[in-house]
């Protein structure tokens, strides 16, 4: 069932929660900030072929604009490389690696940049730590293999009946040749590989050619690159994928791995090449357990939870929660739900940090006992984010729900200002209001530090870590009241900041706009009219329907999926 | 301005890709001359992720007397030579500025925009104002500039290292973790002791091996070599297939595919000549620990910097000496490094916090931070300046070393900044502090100018004549 919300709701706060800070340093930010679909906005008709509705109203029978499905309407790519999460889930299911050996073999590779997402091709810089790393992990990866017959027979697929086995290592070639390059080999590459027999042969050795092939193969820029050659269409710089691209470009995204043998089977037998194909696929993988991995991923990166500053014990309970949050939301096909949730899932560790009972001790989904936490704003691991000067900072953790979860932009601060050290009106010994007080009341701070601290002191009863607490640390006279507001509304607490967030549509639009980064791998452009429509339509239609399965499954299954328009050179 | 240069890999697909010897083309000459050392020009440049507090000397000329932030040494720390052991050999520059974003919001030539970290590298390193390219950084880096000239016959055209691993609570690499930039390309570092060494060495043979030992070494490395050839052949196939972008990245991989075959199939450095030998194997790089955290909670991180700094100045030093290389880069900690400081500097904070926060005893603390980072560069200059040149004087005649630090010399100051500089001697002057005003990317310009390479460095080019002879 689709959510509706009343137009009013929308633009009242909508707008509110826009509002922008000063103009300093390199200036429009405030123009850049997404506007949750709000009318005052809208896409400019000129840039989209069939000029669908764009009042920006939301009606029950919404259709979203079909401009942006089209091809070559997303807005350029370049070519990607396999991220180190990519890599290591594609060599987890190719070889079975365990954590410890893929910790190793991560070792010898740069790492990658993220912005917060890790998988930006402008960053991804060809090198010779990569090539000579890559060099020394598939080497290793080998030696790993072959220190078990039983596990290099699986992999090979066959038993080799002694060093000069072409047949078994012609298998392998062909086998796993597919899964890693993703795509069939032509029968010369497989020859080319199958060359390697003569070391065996002149060694006596089998694993001399398993060890070589698997080198050339995991060297190869087909393994390391999303390689996309496709055909050329009438536009030019726009090429449609063939259905072995396809395959890849569904797997790396819904599954941040390449594709298993039943998806290339369906590339293989031209299933992927009609959109209803591609539909029930997509809609078969979004179901798997690897796509709720993947989304969980997704959302550890946009919040940055992915690296929590904390204990490793703590900080793998907390991501746990959050996991099993997100996971939920997938599989009810509710995501604002996240922000309201009055369930949670702990364990005994978490259980004792929040100070909330957990009965039986064992891991599972419980009520909150009271209103003090609802939803996704209440978890240690978002809450980490205002993490500073050994404390939260309102302004750090006001700013990441401002300009994370809301796309809203804030400059940095004047260059003469020194934001490494804790506000100090009143002294050290002053209790936090008062030391932020001048920076909500003197200009040039007070421009932004009134719409950002205001939020985070709607949170500080949450500790660092998210831990309950009612003073501030080492401070027992100064108690925390916990109220705040944002663009002018009052709330005290996670649960009420959840709804205002998701009350304004904005959240949805903003998450949209991060999904569709990590989509295409790079920045949104706020100079692409693509870009722009199609984030637009992806958040509209998300903001309507809440279902990020739906949302999705509606962008890969479209023609401008199918497609790409290629990057031009630097 | 920029000079673009001949890419290796466009002129041989010019060709259509064919066996044929290169070209005579004046493009691709080298420029180069010897400086008035004997041996080859070599170039190596520190960076130094944290800011200067006090690290401007009293008095110039010869008779100065080392600020603390130079002298201050860690008790902590593996022990390296003094910057006043190294006196003779090194000059100490200062008085450089960047200028920052002003109150119009312009940011000027050569400046540094708003904020002060992830822009402050660009401009410090290239000369070049940190908003040209939004994306990542204009122009290129002094060993960049070096390698064009004298990177042309070498195993490697440059190398670059780094010695902190991981950004810890920062993330590692991006504009924070990489010093080196060839016409705005990033060039990744190397982050591994141990795999720098794997790489350096691979060719050498032991000077006693047996016939097999011989026999085997050649049979692995033909395998080696069959394979990257198979690699290589199926990117050149694919390139054309692309177009855009997709073909330019390929393009650059093909590039590093086979710049690796080229090192692997080079001659191995005849050792025994000079002081050319391969290294004892280092030891397992140290992983990261955990220390507690004051100003933050939770833990702060440290993987034996101090022990991967030593190994990486002698992976350099051997790699100069065998000619393995003429540029090389190390980045010793990234900007803004949040290490720890607790195993060096017995003080729980991250090395930002101490141009920040008022910790305890901060200004000693600072100081051995900033002497520490000199003492990679002491170490390097020292060693250079005992190794022999095979033809006559010693390797430091004609090597140029430079440390640059992210700022100074307060948190987020640009002004007055303190550089280190050593060798050439017969063109650049050492054993005095010169005190100049301009940018520093001149007083890198001048270093190359000294090492015979003349190129225009940044929006502010030019010399600083108070650094020659």
């Amino acid at each position: 069932m689709e959510r509706r919300r009343g137009v009013s709701d929308v633009c009242a706060v909508g707008i509110l929660l826009v509002a922008g800070c000063y103009a300093g340093g390199s200036g429009d930010g405030a123009s850049e900030m997404t506007d949750g679909g709000s009318e005052t906005e809208g896409v400019d008709t000129d840039d989209i072929d069939s000029g669908g509705s764009e009042s920006g109203g939301v009606d029950d029978d919404y259709d979203p604009p079909p401009a942006w499905e089209d091809p070559g309407r997303l807005g350029p790519q370049g070519l990607r490389r396999l991220t180190i999460g990519e890599l290591r889930a594609t060599l987890s299911e190719l070889v079975a690696a365990t954590d410890a050996e893929l910790d190793e073999l991560e070792a010898m590779i740069p790492a990658d940049t993220q912005t917060p997402y890790d998988n930006d091709y402008r960053d991804q810089e060809p090198s010779a730590p990569l090539v000579e790393g890559v060099a020394s992990l598939s080497e290793h990866l080998a030696e790993m293999i072959v220190a078990d017959p039983q596990r290099r027979d699986a992999i090979l697929g066959c038993s080799p009946s002694g060093p000069a086995d072409e047949a078994c290592l012609r298998t392998f070639i062909e086998h796993f040749g597919r899964l890693a390059h993703r795509r069939p080999l032509s029968s010369q590459d497989v020859d080319a590989y199958a060359s390697f027999i003569a070391d065996a042969q002149a060694d006596g050795d089998f694993d001399v050619a398993f060890t070589l092939v698997l080198q050339a193969l995991l060297m190869d820029v087909r393994f390391l690159y999303m390689v996309e050659v496709g055909t050329p269409t009438a536009e030019a710089g726009v090429i449609e994928l063939d259905d072995y691209e396809m395959a890849s470009r569904l797997a790396f995204l819904l599954w941040g791995r390449g594709p298993d043998d039943a998806l290339l089977d369906l590339a293989r037998d031209g299933e992927l090449s009609s959109q209803g194909g591609v539909q029930s696929a997509a809609a078969q993988m979004l179901g798997a357990p690897a796509a709720e991995a993947q989304m969980e991923r997704i959302h550890a990166m946009w919040l940055s939870y992915d690296k929590m500053p904390l204990d490793p014990t703590l900080a793998q309970s907390l991501r746990a929660e959050t996991d099993a949050l997100v996971g939920r939301a997938m599989q009810d096909g509710s995501w604002t739900s996240m922000f309201l949730s009055e369930e949670t899932y702990l364990d005994a560790t978490l259980a004792e940090h929040y100070g909330i009972d957990l009965p039986g001790g064992a891991p599972g989904w419980i009520e909150y006992p009271d209103i003090r936490r609802r939803g996704l704003l209440s978890h240690g691991s978002v809450l980490t984010l205002g993490k500073k000067f050994a404390d939260t900072s309102p302004t750090e953790r006001g700013k990441a729900i401002w300009t994370r979860m809301l796309c809203n932009e804030i400059p940095p601060p004047p260059p003469d200002v020194d934001s490494g050290v804790p506000p100090s009106a009143g002294g050290a010994d002053a209790c936090k209001e008062e030391r932020y007080t001048p920076l909500q009341e003197e200009q040039p701070c007070a421009a932004c530090h009134t719409i950002i601290d205001q939020i985070g002191f709607g949170l500080e009863n949450y500790g660092p870590a998210g831990e309950w607490r009612t003073s501030e640390p080492g401070k027992p006279n100064c108690s925390i009241e916990g109220t705040g507001s944002i663009s002018g509304e009052p709330f005290a607490g996670a649960g009420a900041l959840g709804e205002l967030l998701v009350e304004s549509g904005q959240l949805e639009a903003c998450f949209m706009k991060n999904f569709y980064q990590y989509a295409v791998g790079r920045t949104v452009r706020t100079d692409d009219d693509f870009d722009q429509a199609a984030v637009e339509a992806l958040s509209t239609k998300f903001e309507t329907q809440d279902d990020l399965a739906e949302v999705v499954g509606a962008l890969v299954s479209s023609e401008a999926f199918r497609h790409r328009v290629i990057e031009e050179a630097q | 301005m920029k000079t673009k240069r001949l890419h290796r890999r466009t002129l041989l697909t010019g060709l259509g890709g064919a066996a044929v010897a290169l070209p005579f083309l004046e493009a691709m000459l080298p420029r180069r001359a010897w400086a008035a050392g004997d041996g080859p020009c070599r170039f190596v440049s520190f960076f130094a992720g944290v800011e200067q507090r006090s690290c401007v000397p009293s008095g110039t000329g010869a008779g100065y007397t080392q600020a603390s932030g130079w002298s201050t040494t860690p008790a902590a720390a593996r022990p390296v030579p003094t910057l006043e052991d190294i006196r003779e050999q090194m000059m100490v520059v200062t008085g450089t500025r960047i200028e920052g974003t002003g109150p119009s919001g312009v940011t000027p030539p050569g400046g540094k925009s708003n904020p002060h970290h992830g822009n402050v590298m660009a401009p410090m390193l290239t000369g070049f104002n940190s908003e040209v390219n939004p994306y990542g950084v204009a122009g290129s880096t002094a060993d960049q500039l070096f390698a064009d000239v004298w990177g042309t016959d070498t195993q490697y055209r440059s190398l670059q290292f780094r010695v902190q691993p991981v950004g810890y609570r920062q993330g590692t690499g991006g504009r924070s973790g990489t010093m080196a930039y060839d016409d705005g390309q990033s060039l990744v570092p190397q982050a591994s002791p141990s795999l720098a060494y794997e790489s350096l060495f691979a060719g050498f043979v032991p000077p006693d091996a047996s016939a097999d030992d011989l026999e085997a070494h050649e049979k692995l490395l033909a395998r080696k070599l069959s394979v990257l050839d198979l690699v290589k052949g199926r990117a050149d196939a694919l390139i054309p297939q692309l177009g855009g972008y997709d073909r330019q990245r390929i393009e650059r991989h093909f590039d590093q595919i086979r710049d690796f075959e080229t090192r692997l199939g080079a001659t191995p450095p005849t050792t025994g000549v000079g002081d050319c030998a391969q290294l004892p194997e280092p030891p397992a790089d140290p992983t990261a620990e955990s220390f507690p955290n004051t100003a933050h909670g939770g833990s702060a991180g440290y993987s034996d910097e101090d022990l991967r700094g030593h190994l990486m100045v002698e992976l350099v030093h051997m790699a100069l000496t065998c000619d393995l290389t003429r540029a090389a880069s190390i980045m010793l900690t990234q900007e803004q490094s949040m290490m720890s400081l607790a195993p060096l500097f017995g003080s729980n904070y991250e090395m930002h916090d101490v141009t920040h926060n008022d910790i305890p005893d901060r200004n000693k603390v600072w100081d051995e931070i900033t002497t520490w980072h000199a003492g990679f560069f002491a170490k390097l200059v020292q060693m250079l300046a005992d190794t022999p040149e095979p033809t006559g004087g010693t390797m430091l005649d004609s090597t140029g070393v430079i440390l640059t630090n992210s700022g100074g010399p307060s948190a987020h100051g640009c002004t007055n900044l303190a550089l280190l500089v050593a060798g050439v001697p017969s063109t650049l002057r050492s054993g005095v502090h010169v005190s100049v005003s301009g940018h520093p990317s001149q007083i890198h310009q001048t270093v190359l100018h000294a090492l015979g390479v003349d190129h225009d460095m940044g929006d502010l080019p030019g010399l600083q004549d108070a650094m020659l002879v």
